[in-house]
């Protein structure tokens, strides 16, 4: 964690990198997928991104304080958790059937 | 929001039995429902009980679905007897309800519909409720009284939407009788009102509260916070025993909800009352309705507490119907909402 950088209100920007390995990167894709739909919650000033190398997920957690960065990667980490033990339980993904295209 | 599929696709879809999982948490209950063409496969359900006094807050409740979900999953799908393969679509809530508990469900069925290739549909919690009574009780166009601790709603189908005739100004009906549960230190387990619903059978003395009908809109603040500043005293006396508020308070607050559900059907012409939601498994309210649907020649259909409280079959029924109606959600529009009304939904599964 690093609290050097300034952010926009001109308050020492509060960051936190994680890297999780999956078994493949189809696996870390899918971890990804499910966790980035949802939007920020309203009043919360975190921002959060993804990105996937071979089989790691890494996500990067950006929040204006360190009490806030605390906040957001606590309940980050309950739903990170919850989606790999879903992988492990009921995967590993099946084969991509082609989409039927819609005209 | 909705993409609608190739017509080569639906036909294909009409011709073979369709099985739908629902996935159901935007309350203190996770349940995981699959059904096959009207067929309930498994169902399986937990709930999230606090202690006495105590509401479930919405972050011990996502962990206790976080907790459960996964074991109810496979409980679901060992039950029903069925391979992830068998599947056609995976359901879940949208909304209405608690964000943390919603998206902890939704993360779920996001994932397993990636990891077995699978379209998803975003239901309205309100919309299973009312598909699920009418598979269950056969009810072809029925007034609905949507009951529950989060809603309270009287709704009729008019032109391709759930229509809302009537509802609550204030809070649900369900959590009137939760709060007052917890002012009397009742159990919540099984759940607050049907401890309530016990011990009113015991009541003899009715004491008389606000009544709360306002056009076609009902009000159950002010009788929550009557009988807050009122119920110390009036037990600490002797006056009243708890029997007696548990039977005056249920005697008040469905006098309510059949005076305006019978508005509703004068209105409409309907001769039928369907009662869905959790408190839609008071029998004393099942009794009070029919009462009134006798009067007026008119059919009540009800169900018992497995498909009248939340649970995963009635996520799986709606999503069963948008999907044979061809309405899959994109994978970028799974996300959850606290707030989504009835009449948001487009039904286009009915005539």
């Amino acid at each position: 964690m690093d609290s050097d950088e300034e952010n926009v209100s001109g308050l020492p920007a509060a960051v936190v990198k994680l890297e999780i390995p999956y078994n493949s990167s189809r696996e870390a894709e899918i971890v990804r997928n499910s966790l980035q739909v949802d939007p920020e919650p309203k009043r919360s000033q975190s921002l959060k991104t993804f990105n996937v190398r071979e089989n790691l997920l890494c996500v990067e957690i950006r929040s204006p304080d360190v009490r806030q960065l605390r906040t957001a990667v606590n309940s980050f980490m309950d739903l990170v958790h919850l989606a790999t033990k879903t992988v492990d339980q009921f995967g590993p993904p099946v084969q991509r059937t082609k989409k039927v295209c819609s005209q | 929001m909705s993409e609608i599929y190739g017509k080569d696709k639906l036909k294909v879809q009409q011709d073979k039995m369709v099985v739908i999982i629902g996935l159901e948490g935007s309350a203190n209950k996770i349940g995981i429902g699959i059904i096959e063409d009207g067929r309930v496969l498994a169902n399986p359900r937990r709930t999230y009980v606090t202690p006495p006094g105590q509401g479930f807050i919405p972050h011990d409740t996502a962990k206790h679905h976080q907790a459960n979900v996964l074991e109810v999953l496979h409980k679901a799908l060992a039950e029903a007897d069925i391979s992830p393969q068998q599947i056609d679509a995976i359901a879940y809530t949208k909304g209405p309800g608690m964000a943390a508990p919603l998206i902890s469900v939704a993360v779920v069925a996001r994932t397993i519909a990636q990891l077995w290739d699978k379209p998803i549909v975003a239901v309205n919690h309100c919309i299973g409720h009312i598909e699920m009574g009418r598979l269950i009780t056969g009810a072809e166009n029925p007034t609905v009284l949507y009951v529950s601790g989060g809603n309270t709603q009287i709704i009729a189908y008019l032109e391709k939407k759930y229509r809302i005739f009537g509802e609550t100004i204030d809070i649900a009906v369900g959590n009137c009788l939760d709060r007052f549960a917890r002012i009397l230190m009742l159990s919540n387990d099984p759940s607050p009102g049907y401890n309530i619903e016990q011990m009113a059978k015991k009541g003899k003395k009715y004491l008389s509260l606000p009544y709360c009908v306002k056009g076609m809109d009902v009000s159950f603040s002010g009788i929550l916070s009557y009988l807050e500043e009122r119920a110390d005293k009036l037990l600490k006396t002797g006056q009243y025993t708890k029997a007696d508020l548990c039977f005056s308070l249920q005697e008040t607050l469905f006098a309510m909800l059949v005076e305006t559900t019978e508005r509703a059907m004068a209105h409409c012409g309907s001769q039928e009352v369907l009662i869905c939601g959790g408190v839609g498994c008071n029998l004393r309210l099942q009794e009070m309705m029919g009462m009134m649907c006798k009067e007026r020649g008119a059919k009540l259909y009800a169900t018992d507490e497995s498909f009248c409280i939340d649970n995963g079959a009635m996520i799986a029924q709606a999503g069963y119907l948008m999907f044979k109606a061809g309405t899959t959600t994109p994978f970028q529009d799974t996300w959850v909402t606290q707030r989504y009304r009835t009449d948001d939904v487009p039904v286009t599964w009915r005539e």
